[in-house]
């Protein structure tokens, strides 16, 4: 018997239909990962499957009993089913400890020595032992969200929901989470996590959900879903590249101001330190000692586009000038285009342009 | 020596002489027991209000905010005229009980909006958070609701105290025996109005005071430590 079982799942807010006919049947030990474009109702589908957010149609059962129905024990259900936000939402008038062990002593009946011992030994496990006694606005985003998956494994739940459990996060901070979550994953937890990391949830889950036009597109392992999806949309989904552009019209431009909103927006991607290295390197020989040397005539006119693949994590840049100019070694310094070759794995001529892959 | 003559006979003829000392000592047992009466009776009221003003049934809520506007913006002391004069004229409630109803609704009014601002300053999501962890709605309200607008709420409500103590000055115009009005007979008598004047701001200071540092005392957090537990 599967542990979520969900038949004919609708939701809409008024005449706004959110997604509807959705079947699901999620197993013990899976991990499901719910991808998508903002607003296709990732998060109100989750906030579904625990009654927050009442469907406006179908079931829900978890173990074989219908969490949807009229009169279940709603409190009794959500005790063995976690949930974890954006927000993190930790209780801001209790220390961290106390977060942990409020919800055993209350509903759990655990004595406070009994309660201690599992809090310090959930705390232990996210590694936020050190911080038992901190308040939670004395935290990072990080160690907040820590604390709320401690106090969310401390019920023993069976099921835990992660409703996009990185996104509020610097980009610092999200790798700690995700390790506390693995682990979790890794330990047999039943999970479903709504989220925008594509490589965590390709590493992570037993099954992907697309989620796009009201409902449920294109369900399946990891596989299909990143290297070899099926219908239209997710494939456009899965292989959207993200730019970065800017045109260069003057001479002496910031090299570095361009540099840093480069390096933001490969960051922004989750690009590897190694790739931002290189195409910090890339742009300043390409364009201050290989196109504008070139250029002679004015007015001078630059197109630069950095991609970012979300399929392969990879990298290009591509620079289109108003003026020809030559990738050969012109005079005697040959150092750039030595450069050049030796970081790119590929560079493409194109009609006035050219295309570097990293 | 003219000025230490003029006050030894101030106070005798202000507080010794036929013993109107106890006009004062009974005006303030009567000021404190409005006062406590009426704030705690408010209190009470007030979260009955407050919880009517989140009510789904509009009726409710719409009665209950029309009792707070009322109570919020009219003086007291017209307030009091209402009840005495019109609204309970012909009942045979004491003066005191009609003041006591008066103050009670108005310091209700006033503490129902500022508990209706703390409650609503708690985050939805700490709420939602309680409920999935399994708190039930009640049970979440008590646990992470409250003990977060007990505190937000708790300099005003301090302040209300206060606020009710003064209103409380205005019962003189039913012939309620309370301090302000202990003052007033005196005064009358004596004609000398600065003893008595200074002891009664004095005692309404104090009990100003007092009142604060227990309600402070109510608001303390203790959290639990690591080491205390283990």
């Amino acid at each position: 018997m599967s542990v979520i079982h969900i038949e004919g799942l609708a939701k809409s807010f008024g005449d706004n239909l959110v997604f509807q006919n959705i079947n699901v049947d999620i197993e013990k030990g899976d991990c499901i990962s719910v991808i998508g474009p903002s607003g296709c109702g990732k998060s109100t589908f989750l906030r579904c499957i625990n009654m927050l957010e009442p469907p406006s149609a179908g079931r829900v059962f978890i173990d074989g009993q219908e969490i949807t129905a009229k009169g279940a024990p709603l409190d009794q259900i959500r005790r063995r089913m976690g949930m974890v936000y954006q927000t993190f939402n930790l209780f801001s008038h209790k220390t961290v400890l106390e977060n942990v062990m409020m919800a055993p002593m209350h509903l759990q009946g655990l004595s406070k020595s009994d309660a201690f011992e599992l809090a310090m030994t959930c705390l232990t496990q996210v590694g936020m032992a050190e911080r038992a006694d901190y308040m939670p606005s004395q935290l990072s985003g990080g160690q907040k969200q820590r604390a709320a998956i401690a106090r969310c494994i401390a019920m023993k739940p069976e099921i835990v929901l992660f409703d996009e459990p990185t996104s509020a996060l610097d980009p610092t901070m999200v790798d700690e989470v995700l390790a506390v979550i693995r682990r979790l994953v890794n330990r047999g937890m039943t999970c479903i996590i709504v989220t925008h990391e594509m490589n965590f949830a390709r590493t992570i889950s037993s099954r992907v959900i697309y989620m796009d036009e009201r409902g449920i597109y294109e369900m399946g392992p990891p596989s299909q879903i990143f290297d070899a999806p099926r219908r239209e949309r997710t494939k456009a989904f899965i292989n959207r590249l993200k730019t970065f552009q800017q045109t260069i019209t003057e001479r002496d431009f910031d090299i570095y101001g361009l540099n840093s909103a480069v390096v933001e927006f490969c960051r922004r991607q989750f690009a590897s330190e190694k790739q931002i290295y290189r195409v910090q390197l890339v742009l300043e020989e390409l364009l201050i000692n290989i196109l504008l040397p070139q250029m002679r005539q004015e007015p001078i006119a630059i197109d630069l586009t950095v991609e970012y693949s979300m399929k392969d994590s990879t990298l290009s840049v591509f620079a289109a000038a108003n003026q020809d100019f030559s990738l050969e070694p012109q005079g005697e310094d040959s150092l750039p285009f030595d450069m050049l070759q030796a970081v790119c794995t590929d560079i493409v001529r194109e009609e006035n342009g050219v295309r570097l892959f990293l | 020596m003219a000025l230490i003559d003029y006050l030894k006979r101030s106070i005798y003829m202000n507080l010794i002489y036929e013993d109107r000392y106890e006009l004062i000592l009974s005006g303030l047992w009567v000021t404190l027991l409005l006062t406590l009466v009426s704030f705690v009776l408010g209190t009470l009221l007030g979260m009955l209000f407050c919880a009517g003003k989140g009510s789904r049934n509009r009726w409710i809520r719409g009665v209950c905010n029309t009792i707070t506007a009322l109570m919020v913006k009219l003086p007291p002391l017209v307030l009091l005229m209402i009840f005495a004069y019109l609204i309970l004229a012909d009942t045979s409630f004491s003066a005191e009980v009609i003041s006591i109803i008066t103050f009670t609704l108005k310091c209700a009014a006033h503490l129902s909006e500022m508990f209706r601002s703390a409650v609503d300053s708690v985050a939805v999501g700490e709420i939602e958070a309680a409920r999935t962890l399994g708190y039930s709605k009640w049970q979440a309200f008590f646990k992470v609701v409250f003990p977060q607008a007990r505190h937000q709420v708790m300099p005003l409500y301090k302040t209300q105290f206060v606020l009710t103590m003064q209103d409380t000055s205005v019962v003189s115009l039913l012939a309620v025996q309370d301090m302000t009005r202990a003052v007033t007979v005196i005064t009358s008598r004596t004609m000398d109005p600065i003893i008595s004047l200074v002891i009664t701001s004095v005692v309404y200071l104090l009990l100003g005071f007092i009142a604060n540092r227990m309600l402070s005392l109510a608001d303390q957090n203790r959290h639990l430590k690591r080491e205390e537990v283990a």
